[in-house]
């Protein structure tokens, strides 16, 4: 194996990394401020991606159009779900919203198939982002290095405006203390839809930005959420930073794995989960209660 | 007493006579074919409902009768397990009288009808099914024929490329029954052709980013990468390839199917190379049978539909050229025809059930130059298939053993 194979083979885990935290952010959130695990974070990641695909072939808008409205529309689509089902699970078991979204799961993904077949649609890379550089050690495709750009920078920037700024500490101090912060003033079951929909959004934006990669296909987040799901919980169930780092360290652990014994590569996260678990069931940023 | 014991007697020797001399004229009061399919799983877009209706078009063409007797059309769903398979080939037989099953894609589901066919002496006709043991060592020269390819062929056809395609292999392979197969049959043909497998990496089965394994791929610098899968990891391969900028060529085993091209689209599918069991003539024949086709089913044929077309066709010329049903005589029948149809041009059914027919080496076609939706794939060269099938001698059959 030469430096040069493996500086790409890291560089193509650092690219799925950004993906994977993008995609557990927003499941961290649901579940640090609502307490869902939200088993559907893959249908809406789906929902993104043929969002951007409609967008195109039935309005004629494009990609760049579609970063814009599609996470969008995941979020309404997000939102108004939490408003009639998912508001009624705060007050159970965490097992009962996870069968709810895994119910909500199963029949939104049944009514694409119906709709959509299975059959992967393609969905062009933007021209503005096609061909890409050559870096010496390997060929980067400009899209993938826009994907690492975006993700990190929503990742980033959500981590900010929850942990720094007033929304995130009106947001955090809901969750804490629904019935305090009511007392301030402060509309909770507002404040937690809005929560929700941020975080089935950061799902959309994934679909979108995984279409032009990988095919737009009703089952496109039937396994990802498995594997999204896995890291959330090696990085700490609430843990916002945690999703993040497990993200991007988990999907380079994952390229490496596809160079040294590449069968195993769909198992290797798993592996991880399961040593974090019986080491540090809290997570590795996660705190124990 | 004796004397109506005599008459008796003769009663019953004019009673075979007459059901002799029956048989003789009429063998049959109707010819029934069973299409056994996968109607509702991973291989129906490949056969399934399209291969019911490929056969119908058969049917249709011969007015719905042979020497004024109806034939009818059945269709089954194996579901893909042998079990299945196998209880409907029963019941067919037995109690609906089904003459001939036919189709019957996954090699699993066809061995076991082929024990039912053999112990009912009926006939079968493989279309979907690869397995190169139908015509090995479990051939069955009285009850099957073997039609559309074999995993032989498919080897034997992607060897004959290597002078055109370049000598520095790479595997893509699914890690599963079928990618292990495809390799096994490629490496010994690639090596008789002088080529050299430079490397290879099995990807689990359903990989969504093969980012990794393309990047490992153009480090070993091959002229031709192979991706032994099918389906969306094809897809997803030659979609990494594409983006990576690689520039050996392709040969994809999961590309025969014109939908799943269609899908991944020709920006992306463009260049890359298959062989197709179905090597397409340009003629008017053709294309009007493809045009009726796609009337029906909206999709374009697979090789699979248009080769399950042929083998009814065939049958159910011989059935009416020698007046019978009985599958040795129909066989017969067959053998002695020349195969030649939208499917085939030059085929010809050899004592063994395999029926031996040049393929295509195919290459998809760019955006500029696809004239229509479903224009997708452009003939390079035709294969011989004398030199791409396994010959008849030494294949395991234990009819025909080596000489």
């Amino acid at each position: 194996m030469s430096t040069q194979v493996l500086f790409g083979q890291l560089l193509v885990g650092l690219i799925n990394g950004s993906f994977y935290a993008l995609l557990a952010l927003g499941f961290a959130i649901i579940f640090g401020l609502l307490g869902i695990i939200n088993i559907a974070q893959g249908t809406f990641y789906m929902i993104g991606a043929f969002g951007g695909w409609m967008l195109l072939n039935y309005f004629g808008l494009g990609y760049w159009w579609g970063l814009l409205l599609a996470p969008l529309i995941a979020g309404i689509v997000g939102m108004a779900l939490e408003k009639t089902l998912i508001s009624r699970m705060y007050k159970l078991d965490h097992i009962y919203g996870l069968l709810l979204t895994y119910g909500l799961m199963m029949f939104i993904m049944g009514t694409f198939i119906y709709f959509f077949q299975t059959a992967p649609r393609p969905y062009p890379v933007p021209p503005e982002l096609q061909g890409g550089y050559n870096l010496g050690f390997m060929f980067l495709p400009k899209y993938r290095a826009w994907v690492v750009l975006v993700s990190l920078t929503f990742c980033l920037g959500t981590w900010f405006v929850i942990e720094k700024t007033s929304v995130g500490r009106n947001l955090r101090a809901a969750t804490e203390n629904p019935m305090l912060t009511r007392a301030f003033g402060i509309n909770v079951p507002a404040l937690l839809t809005f929560g929700f929909g941020i975080g089935v959004a950061l799902a959309g934006l994934g679909g979108v930005l995984a279409g032009p990669i990988y095919s737009v296909s009703p089952i496109m987040g039937g396994d990802l959420v498995i594997v999204v799901f896995a890291i959330v919980v090696v990085g700490g169930m609430q843990s916002i930073l945690g999703a993040v780092i497990t993200g991007l360290s988990l999907g380079v652990l994952e390229g490496l794995t596809k160079v040294f014994y590449a069968q195993g590569a769909n198992m290797v996260i798993f592996v991880i989960m399961f040593i974090v678990l019986m080491v540090k069931p809290a997570g590795l940023f996660g705190q124990e209660k | 007493m004796k004397k109506a014991g005599m008459q008796k007697t003769g009663l019953a020797l004019a009673a075979v006579l007459l059901a002799y001399s029956g048989t003789a004229q009429a063998d049959f009061d109707r010819v029934k074919i069973g299409v056994l399919t996968d109607l509702s799983g991973i291989y129906e877009s490949g056969t399934g409902a399209g291969s019911v209706e490929a056969v119908k078009m058969a049917v249709e063409e011969f007015g719905g009768k042979i020497n004024g007797k109806p034939i009818e059309v059945i269709a089954g769903d194996h579901q893909n397990k042998p079990d299945i398979g196998s209880s409907i080939a029963n019941r067919w037989y037995d109690v609906d009288k089904v003459d001939v099953i036919t189709e019957v894609v996954n090699s699993a589901v066809a061995f076991a009808v082929l024990d039912v066919t053999k112990q009912k002496n009926k006939m079968l006709m493989l279309a979907g099914a690869g397995s190169a043991d139908f015509t090995g060592k479990a051939c069955a020269p009285n009850n099957s024929v073997h039609w559309v390819y074999d995993t032989y062929e498919l080897g034997a056809a992607v060897g004959a490329t290597v002078s055109q395609l370049g000598k520095k292999w790479f595997f893509i392979s699914a890690d599963y029954a079928f990618g292990a197969a495809v390799e096994a049959g490629l490496r010994p043909m690639l090596a008789k052709n002088g080529a050299e497998v430079v490397g290879g990496v099995k990807h689990p089965l359903g990989t969504s980013d093969f980012s990794s394994f393309v990047l490992q791929a153009q480090a070993a610098n091959p002229d031709v990468i192979a991706l032994n899968s099918g389906g969306d990891d094809t897809i997803g391969a030659l979609k990494a390839i594409r983006e990576f900028g690689l520039k050996a060529k392709v040969m994809g085993f999961g590309l025969d199917s014109p939908s799943g091209v269609k899908a991944m689209g020709l920006q992306v599918a463009q260049g890359a190379y298959n062989v197709n069991p179905w090597a397409k003539r340009d003629d008017a024949e053709t294309n009007a049978w493809v045009a009726k086709f796609l009337e029906r089913r909206k999709v374009y044929p697979g090789s699979f539909q248009v080769g399950v077309y042929s083998a009814a066709k065939s049958y159910l010329k011989a059935v009416q050229a020698s007046n019978s049903t009985d599958p040795k005589v129909v066989l017969a029948k067959m053998r002695e025809q020349k195969i030649n149809d939208v499917f085939t041009d030059d085929g010809y059914l050899r004592p063994d059930g395999r029926m031996v027919h040049s393929v295509g080496l195919t290459q998809i076609k760019t955006p500029a130059e696809s004239k229509s939706e479903w224009d997708i794939y452009k003939l390079v060269t035709k294969l011989n298939g004398d030199d791409v099938f396994r010959p008849l001698h030494g294949g395991g059959c234990p009819d025909f053993p080596a000489k």
